[in-house]
């Protein structure tokens, strides 16, 4: 069995040196600094309420999990990316005793989506739907019924996602685009969710999807899918989708003009402007923008699994809220919604982070758990992992965190899981509102654009402490709104919240009446400076020859970025106070950068770059450290760039890393400075 | 700027995308893309089997044949039709000679076919001195030095006993296939080298072995000669041969190249760098280089991020014999290089990384000016350069830094699927002469038995005993290709669909079938372990069932119809191929390839059917009755 490594933040602490420790103790000092005299430790943390644990494998078995279902007894079902299906027994073991794993099915071809219904386990493996059964119940499936099998190209990249059954008992399943050096529909239905009914027979329901890993109901019955950020998407998202959506990646219009298609939209019709895609829309009606929006890099990279709390569920404050997970950041976070004429639009928080692979999905157990089921092959996690199944388990005590937030005509209205202090949630310094989108266009992802200041003027707080009111200036439609409350309070104890961050998506703002208050302090919005400027520190950051080089560099290195997650030359020899070219180049379809820093500070450095939220997709998840000697920028897909340094005069090792979250324990590599 | 170590060509890109994108896919309908490929390499010489001019005097055991029969039940089986075309070799007790090339060789590479009769043993003597084994090794566990695939032991009486033989280098497994049936060798081999003074100063070195498609040795020194060489000295040349002592053999399709020491290089190069956008080749004479510098191989770029270019080299290439030259070129974006001032490439339009394209050229020994120009691809996800050469007896080679070559050119580690003590599926991906199908089903024995099968046509793909399929295209990192690849030695069949409906019985019949007439029904599991496939074919029920047989190699196919009336027009295809002969219940198919035994096609005879291009074997299904069961045994 592999050994139970629990990982919740206090246990990380432990292990991590001095001095990162008291950088941490200095945020949360920052924190706390309202009430003075508390001593750090106190702080609770999302893993004072909610535990990680480990649900032990054996080591023969590669659980790459692609799939998961509960069964009707409580045992786990999971399909493997290696292609094979087990039933876990007793997965949250009880009385102690460790689970049972038993072989159902193999052979498959890198399953990635599992339902169990009505005694048969349904797969989403690559080339069809099938249906598993075991006919003569010894245990193992002896039935492969093949439901649906669909046309593939041989690109790796179709993947093939579900099937989630509809209330009238039909398969709804998403395609991935192929990969040829951007997203294409290779193959008919690339890209594109589809209705399957038992018999085999496809009705295409909405298209403009690109990788689309995951899908569920929220309470209403109405079909969420998570989204991955690349060409056309800006950013991780979660997108409600109806029939006849464009979602907005264009390949797999490539496919409305067949017989079924709910939508005419051609690929042509699909403006290549880069304007944000809310204002695209504007035009293009069938165009569906995001109901949330996950800031890359802050709330994951590559969103996962989706999780609804219904009624049934006893995990806390938040039914009927949606639990999105994530793959390279290897955390679960929190998602609240409501309908704004007519259109869902919400909220993203952090949940827990800390798991030990990349999570992709999430299921109930009986016992009120949360299954995750993990994997990071070809797409490192933060979690270490190759593979790995947790337990996500809830203390019964209520965290102190905004539970949701609603838009208001003038503003937000945030409420809380406990009564908040009426003096520092009533307090506008309080709080920072910034709003931001990204661009739509075809080019991988996006920068921050058009970032904006929405200063706070005037807060209500209700009564009985749940909620406040927050009078907004510069709310912006269209706009994800990234909302701070660190200066919030609870009342009984004094303890700032869990997380006291949130990115609404607004893509309506109500109508109704602004609250009344008096406006002695309204100003407009101040724009931050220009957002793309990286602002980086010269020294640092040379990124052509200097012109006192006139012999040129004295060593020109040359370092790739390579698609398992590492640098193709991990250690190098420069002379010190050499003149050094650094050439680096990102073949890889994920963003990198490097930083050469001081001896020892590798570990620093990369949780400093964890820790830049909004700041960090912005600087390139470089911070402003001087234990950062010498750095590249953030390398988009198929970027290249070199920098030009002095290599220090003192003769020591010290390595470089690439900073961008789930990629530092990786890609690391040592500079050795000789004499 | 002086730049020493090679400049690495950065690349951007994801390569192997485009490598996937070029294979051809057969889906549910239609293959068949069949442009003329590129040149991958300078045409090997052919020994010409029209005469025996190639070869010294020739002993009365070796003959000219049109076509040969061994019956694989009968020892030392070989008998010939007139023709020409296949060396044959029938010994007896006076004649029994050996058989040496007029030419001898060095350096070489070697392709040929040979047929082994049941229980016979022959070599292929490399210089004369070395030999890789020939033996009917079908049916063998554990190969020895002394079987087919093996390099043979050398001798010394002097050494004690049992360590008189030594040296011998068994194949890392039995690829034999069943007797009187055609197998192939290819072989690369290092021959010795001497100094000025005729010292040895690197012994002969068998670098890579090919036995039917598996590489059985690699990389094997041997130190002198073999036991049984008519030669026990070394020299720098010497004769190929081929053994005729110990029992009748047969060889057809003797290839070979013979290759010097040296090879192409290029020297005195100098690159310029050009750090703007060109859509077309500027004219470099009037522009100033941002940058110039020394190097000591082509790679691509110095480049800034989101910053297009292009590059310049001048040097010269040294072409070490007179004749053709074959230049294989990759790359993203534009080129033209000049051998002389003669354009050998004169790109008008850009190309990207998987579009080969080669070209010869006639050169003379010596050195030549060589100018290589690059202007990049204006898509940054498209990058990257690499440039091959062969000459006349000189080896294929690159010109490029290796780092500008996906992944540096490294290869994955093997990774096996084992199989255990029940028959193990895998779906997958899978190459099938020269074309990927995407709904495969590989099936391995316990008893090492193990085929691959298109569940979308219905089609046997390959049969192979041996280890079961290798699955580091699929499971390593994100495993792009997704493909599993059989681990023994594969024999492929043509991989069209079983079953189809035709117009009439000697229609031809199709490469593919459409899934509105194939509906694929999955697979259920035997007791066993081996899955039945299952379809719909009109109103038909099929179920199509292959069970390995490790005693005497063979994958039984049982295939069952049911429908509920008698039908018209319904075929089923047993076996195609080049050629189909008939030997009672016992069909040898697709020129020698393999053995197909009838056991039971309920009382139906089946029908050989000339195709243009061959033959295939055929029978109607349920013209007569509502249920039909046949059974036969391919045998390999």
């Amino acid at each position: 069995m592999k050994k139970n490594n629990k990982s919740n933040v206090l246990d990380l602490m432990n292990k991590i040196p001095g001095r990162i420790l008291s950088f941490i103790a200095t945020i949360l000092m920052v924190a706390v600094i309202t009430n003075p005299g508390m001593a750090q430790d106190d702080i609770p943390t999302e893993a004072d309420y909610y535990e990680i644990v480990d649900i032990p494998i054996s080591e023969d078995i590669f659980l790459e999990v692609g799939g998961m279902d509960v069964m009707p007894d409580g045992s786990l079902a999971v399909c493997t990316r290696r292609g094979e299906v087990w039933i876990i027994e007793n997965p949250s073991q009880v009385n102690g005793e460790e689970p049972e794993y038993r072989l159902f099915a193999e052979g498959l071809h890198e399953p990635l989506g599992l339902t169990y219904r009505d005694g048969a386990i349904y797969v989403t493996q690559r080339p069809e739907i099938t249906r598993l059964e075991d006919t003569d119940g010894d245990g193992r499936a002896d039935e492969y019924k093949t439901v649906w099998d669909r046309p593939l190209s041989g690109n790796y990249h179709e993947y093939f996602y579900g099937p989630l059954f509809t209330p009238e008992g039909n398969m709804l399943v998403t395609v991935n685009l192929a990969w040829i050096g951007y997203g294409e529909s290779l193959s008919k239905w690339d890209g594109w969710l589809l209705e399957v009914t038992p018999e085999g027979e496809v009705t295409p329901i909405a298209t403009g999807l690109r990788s689309p890993a995951a899908f569920a109901y929220n309470a209403d019955g109405e079909i969420f899918y998570a989204e991955n950020q690349g060409d056309w998407v800006g950013s991780g998202n979660i997108t409600h989708l109806e029939k006849g959506d464009f979602a907005g990646n264009p390949r797999g219009l490539r496919w409305s003009s067949e017989p079924g298609s709910p939508l005419s939209l051609k690929i042509e019709d699909v403006p290549d402007t880069g304007a944000p895609m809310h204002e695209v829309a504007k035009d293009l009606p069938e165009l569906k923008t995001p109901s949330v929006w996950f800031p890359h890099g802050v709330m994951g990279i590559s969103t996962s699994g989706i999780l609804l709390d219904n009624a049934e569920i006893d995990f806390g404050p938040f039914e009927n809220q949606l639990f999105v997970g994530d793959q390279g950041q290897s955390k679960v976070m929190r998602v609240f919604q409501e309908k704004v004429k007519g259109e869902y639009q919400g909220v993203v928080f952090p949940f827990r982070e800390g798991f030990e692979s990349g999570v992709l999905r999430m299921n109930w157990g009986q016992d009120n758990s949360m299954y995750v089921g993990m994997t990071s092959r070809g797409w490192s996690s933060t979690g270490p992992d190759l593979y790995g199944l947790q337990q996500l388990v809830w203390n019964g005590e209520i965290p102190f965190e905004i539970k949701e937030v609603h838009a208001q005509p003038d503003g937000f209205e945030l409420t809380f899981t406990k009564s908040v202090n009426p003096e520092t949630a009533g307090d506008p310094s309080s709080y920072e509102i910034t709003g931001f989108t990204y661009h739509y266009h075809s080019t991988y992802g996006s920068d921050i654009i058009n970032q904006e200041n929405a200063p706070v003027t005037h807060v209500e707080v209700a009564d009985d402490g749940l909620s406040a009111r927050l009078v907004v200036d510069n709310i912006r439609e269209g706009y994800i709104h990234e909302i701070k409350a660190d200066g919030v309070t609870e009342a009984e104890t004094g303890y700032p919240l869990v997380h006291s961050v949130g990115y609404y998506t607004m893509k309506n703002i109500p109508e109704g009446e602004p609250l009344a208050v008096s406006t002695e302090s309204t100003q407009a919005g101040s724009k931050d400076e220009d957002a793309d400027e990286s602002g980086f520190d010269s020294q640092k950051h040379q990124t052509t020859q200097p012109a006192s080089w006139d012999g040129g560099a004295d060593k020109v290195i040359t370092i790739n970025a390579e698609d398992a997650m590492t640098f193709d030359v991990t250690n190098f020899e420069v002379e010190a106070g050499s003149k050094v070219r650094l050439i680096f180049n990102n073949p890889t379809d994920l963003l990198h950068n490097l930083l050469i820093v001081q001896q020892g500070q590798l570990e620093s450095v990369a949780q400093n770059a964890l820790n830049m939220g909004l700041q960090g997709p912005q600087r390139g998840y470089v911070p402003d450290s001087d234990e950062v000697l010498y750095h590249t920028s953030l390398l988009e897909v198929g970027e290249s760039e070199s920098i030009f340094f002095t290599a220090p005069e003192q003769p020591d090792e010290y390595p470089y890393v690439c900073t961008f979250p789930g990629h530092w324990q990786t890609m690391q590599g040592v500079m050795t400075v000789t004499e | 700027m002086q730049i020493k170590s090679p400049i690495h060509l950065f690349f951007k890109k994801r390569w192997l995308f485009g490598f996937i994108l070029l294979l051809p896919v057969l889906q549910s309908c239609g293959s068949g893309e069949t442009a003329e490929p590129p040149m991958e390499t300078l045409p090997m010489k052919t020994i010409d089997l029209g005469n025996l001019d190639a070869f010294q005097e020739v002993g009365d055991n070796w003959q000219l044949a049109g076509a040969v029969k061994s019956n694989r039940q009968i020892d030392h089986d070989l008998s010939a039709t007139e023709g020409t075309g296949i060396l044959a070799n029938i010994p007896t007790e006076r004649n029994q000679d050996h058989l040496f090339t007029q030419w001898t060789h060095n350096d070489l590479e070697l392709e040929l076919d040979f047929l082994m009769p049941r229980g016979s043993n022959s070599g292929v003597y490399l210089m004369g001195r070395y030999e890789v084994q020939l033996l009917d090794s079908w049916g063998v566990e554990e190969p020895q030095f002394s079987d087919v695939g093996g390099i043979y032991q050398r001798w010394d009486e002097s050494r004690p006993e049992g360590e008189k033989g030594y040296e011998g280098h068994p194949p890392k497994m039995n690829a034999a296939r069943a007797p009187g049936l055609w197998q192939h060798y290819r072989i690369l081999f290092k021959g010795p080298e001497f100094n000025e003074q005729g010292e040895k100063i690197a012994n002969a070195e068998f670098e890579e072995v090919w036995l039917n498609g598996v590489l059985v040795q690699k990389n094997v020194e041997v130190t002198g000669p073999t036991r049984a060489a008519p030669f026990t000295d070394e020299q720098p040349t010497g004769p190929l041969m081929k053994q005729g002592d110990h029992g009748p053999v047969a060889v057809r399709n003797i290839e070979y190249k013979r290759y010097d020491k040296d090879g192409i290089s290029l020297n005195n190069l100098t690159y310029s760098y050009y750090g703007q956008a060109f859509d077309q080749f500027p004219d470099f004479s009037s522009l100033e280089p941002d940058e110039t510098g020394q190097a000591d191989s082509l790679s691509g770029n110095l480049v800034s991020r989101d910053d297009r270019y292009a590059l310049r080299y001048t040097g010269t290439i040294e072409t070490p014999n007179t004749g053709t030259y074959l230049f294989k070129l990759r790359n993203a974006g534009t080129v033209r290089m000049l051998i002389d001032g003669n354009p050998v490439f004169d790109q008008d339009e850009v190309h990207r990384m998987h579009q080969l394209k080669s070209k010869t050229v006639e050169l003379e020994g010596g050195s030549h000016d060589f100018i290589f120009e690059y202007v990049d691809h204006p898509n940054n996800w498209y990058s990257g350069l690499s440039l091959e050469a062969e000459g006349p007896q000189l080896r294929l080679q690159n010109l490029h830094a290796s780092s500008s070559v996906p992944g540096g050119g490294r290869a994955l580690p093997e990774q096996i699927l084992e199989v255990g003590d029940r028959v193990k599926l895998l779906r997958s991906f899978a190459m099938h002469k020269g074309t990927k199908r995407t709904h495969v089903v590989n099936a391995g024995g316990p008893n090492g038995i193990n085929y691959n099968y298109d569940m979308g046509q219905a089609a046997l793909l390959h049969a192979w005993e041996g280890p079961f399929v290798n699955t580091n295209e699929m499971w390593i990192d994100r495993g792009q290709p997704q493909i599993a690849k059989p681990a023994g030695p594969p024999i492929a069949f043509e991989g069209k669909p079983a079953i189809i409906q035709l117009n009439n019985g000697t229609a031809a019949w199709p490469d593919s079938i459409s899934w509105d007439q194939l509906d694929v029904d999955g697979y259920s599991i035997t007791d066993g372990g081996w899955p039945v496939f299952k379809y719909t074919v009109g109103g038909v029920t099929v179920e199509d069932h292959f069970e390995g047989q490790n005693q005497g190699r063979r994958l039984v196919r049982t295939v069952r119809f049911s429908a509920p009336d008698s039908q018209e027009g319904l075929w089923f295809q047993l076996a195609s191929g080049k050629e189909i002969t008939q030997n009672e219940d016992e069909y040898v198919v697709d020129d020698r390839s393999y053995y197909l035994n009838v056991l039971d096609l309920g009382g139906v005879e089946p029908e050989l059917v000339d195709t243009g291009n061959g033959q295939d074997l055929r029978i109607p299904v349920l013209t007569e009755g509502t249920e039909m069961e046949i059974k036969y045994e391919i045998i390999w």
